[in-house]
């Protein structure tokens, strides 16, 4: 199952697949890095598109497919404010991401290896990683809030390490 | 004498090159071994020179004119390799300025009264049998910083406090708020008090309306490192009206987090602050993240021109007018971070941005590397993928962009950013 084919299958967001990363505003899609770009298979603004259908609910923001080794998989990225108070509230939308999931998007579920992300607006982060806040995130599933998301090529962990100063 | 504002020092030690650029408050972080210690070791030299002299020959220790004997002197038996010599030498410079240390070690005409106050990680040395050892009482493997403000101690002890008084509580050299602070999270309801032992006097604690003394050995750990440390701040304070002590101007305070609960660093922090008030220039050396996340905050509450008794409630104490002044005056300063990485080099980390993409920032100098890489796995583990921790690496922010790659491998994919 490829990421667009997912989000066929799913009736409630199935006009809202775009290719690459024109699922997102100009401004979140700049904090999207990816090594290989060409591995990007498509994205999905869920906020927009459950807009109608689901005004009240606390929507997560967009999914993103990547091609990574062999399969492609769902990373789900939340673009949001990164400060201590802002916990609850992506805490909330998680919960409704999963949820959501598990009823209405099965085959984007299955896709979903990649996890889930937050991303912070305008690249401020205010939430210390020693933080009893950063641990609800971890507790949750919840990776960052991070300024950038760089998604990896295959070998991704071996090259990124070798990028940190001071190391050998 | 000029004010010091930056020290450089090269291949001296553990240290390829630290060039610190000096805030009212500057904090040194970085694994051990990587040289801080004989930095802030050679800022005391560099601005008491006289007074490190003066010391050292009214206690009857002598040197060689050579910098590595010095040395051997100064920072303790067997440290005079630390000074290289030669072409590709060891060198110190001095508010941009190159400095002759050769000219340090030699006797001269100096200013002779101490400039900085130096609290060094060893401070529970200072106290042998509950009672300050004076400087002659240490071993020449012992650094100057030790000896010194184990001579300092007891000086404050024989000449300024009453034998009978209680050193803790004391009215005239704390602030209300750091008393109940200290008694709550230090001392948890314990006097500290100068008690007779035969001929011996010695520092004991002892509940009020309770004869029976503990003495210094059956202390807890965090009471044993707190006690020479509040000496030292008692040092700082002076019980008259002044703010702060003779020619003091800079204070040094190593590893002030050494066996304490995090609520008690908390409070040793707000005392940090105090001094800052006082118009001292401190310098911190730790391993506590206690640390940064105070100096995170008064980062933050300068950018954002936040009010500066929000730092009170950081600490969770009461927003007396006293306290109020403490934080003002503190959001007024210039603060520093700088970390010791393990090739010698200092680096400046003062933004302290956890999403920065400097990760050495981000992690506050591997200060909260460690929860940062348990949080991941946590939350990989959560959502029942194992592999991902392995995967995904966000920052640094080196990769290229969506839309980056390169076209001659593989067809470009329609809608990727441009």
């Amino acid at each position: 199952m490829t990421f667009k084919k997912a989000v066929l299958a799913t009736p409630s967001v199935q006009q809202a697949y775009r290719p690459g990363l024109q699922a997102l505003s100009p401004g979140d899609a700049k904090r999207i890095q990816a090594e290989n770009p060409r591995r990007l298979t498509g994205s999905l603004n869920l906020d927009a598109a459950l807009q109608a259908a689901q005004p009240d609910a606390p929507r997560w923001d967009y999914g993103i497919g990547y091609r990574r080794s062999d399969r492609e998989e769902a990373f789900w990225v939340e673009v949001h404010p990164a400060s201590s108070d802002n916990v609850s509230e992506v805490l909330e939308k998680l919960a409704w991401l999963r949820k959501w999931l598990k009823n209405e998007a099965s085959s984007l579920q299955e896709l979903t290896r990649g996890g889930f992300y937050w991303v912070a607006t305008g690249g401020s982060v205010a939430i210390t990683r020693h933080s009893r806040q950063a641990r609800q995130l971890a507790k949750a599933g919840l990776r960052g809030p991070w300024r950038v998301l760089s998604l990896p090529a295959r070998d991704s962990r071996a090259r990124a390490r070798s990028r940190l100063p001071g190391r050998a | 004498m000029n004010l010091l504002h930056r020290l450089k020092l090269i291949r001296v030690g553990q240290i390829t090159c630290a060039d610190v650029q000096f805030g009212d408050l500057t904090v040194l972080v970085g694994p051990q071994a990587t040289g801080k210690s004989i930095f802030l070791q050679f800022l005391k030299l560099a601005q008491d020179t006289g007074y490190v002299h003066e010391q050292l020959r009214r206690h009857g220790i002598e040197w060689e004119r050579r910098v590595p004997e010095f040395l051997d002197v100064y920072l303790g038996e067997g440290m005079r390799g630390v000074w290289r010599e030669g072409t590709d030498g060891s060198a110190v410079s001095v508010n941009g300025h190159a400095a002759d240390v050769a000219e340090w070690v030699a006797p001269r005409h100096r200013f002779r009264k101490a400039t900085v106050f130096y609290i060094p990680a060893q401070r529970v040395l200072s106290l042998a049998n509950g009672w300050p050892r004076p400087f002659q009482g240490f071993a020449s493997e012992d650094p100057f910083a030790v000896r010194d403000f184990s001579e300092t101690f007891r000086l404050l002890m024989e000449q300024e406090f009453s034998p009978t008084a209680a050193l803790f509580p004391k009215t005239n050299r704390l602030k209300k708020e750091y008393r109940e602070l200290l008694a709550h999270h230090v001392f948890g309801g314990f006097g500290l008090h100068v008690d007779r032992h035969g001929a011996q006097k010695r520092l004991v604690l002892r509940r009020e309306k309770d004869p029976q003394s503990i003495p210094f050995m059956v202390w807890s750990a965090g009471q044993r490192e707190f006690v020479p440390l509040l000496m030292g701040l008692y040092w700082l304070m002076p019980a008259a009206k002044v703010k702060r002590r003779e020619n003091l101007q800079w204070v040094i305070i190593e590893e002030l987090e050494m066996g304490l609960h995090p609520n008690a660093i908390s409070v040793v922090l707000l005392l940090v602050l105090e001094l800052l008030w006082r118009g001292y220039r401190v310098c911190l050396s730790t391993h506590s993240p206690h640390v940064l996340d105070v100096v995170w905050a008064i980062r933050v509450i300068q950018q954002q021109r936040a009010d500066p008794t929000r730092l009170l409630d950081v600490f969770k104490v009461r927003k007396t007018g006293p306290m109020k002044d403490v934080a003002q005056a503190t959001i007024g300063k210039k603060v520093q971070v700088y970390y010791f990485d393990r090739t010698g080099e200092a680096r400046d980390i003062s933004n302290l941005d956890p999403g920065s993409e400097n990760h050495l920032e981000a992690g506050w100098g591997g200060l909260s590397e460690f929860s940062g890489r348990v949080n991941e796995i946590v939350a990989d583990i959560v959502n029942g993928s194992p592999g991902l921790a392995t995967e995904p690496k966000v920052e640094p922010a080196t990769g290229r962009s969506a839309g980056q790659g390169d076209a001659s491998k593989e067809p470009e994919l329609p809608g990727l950013m441009p």
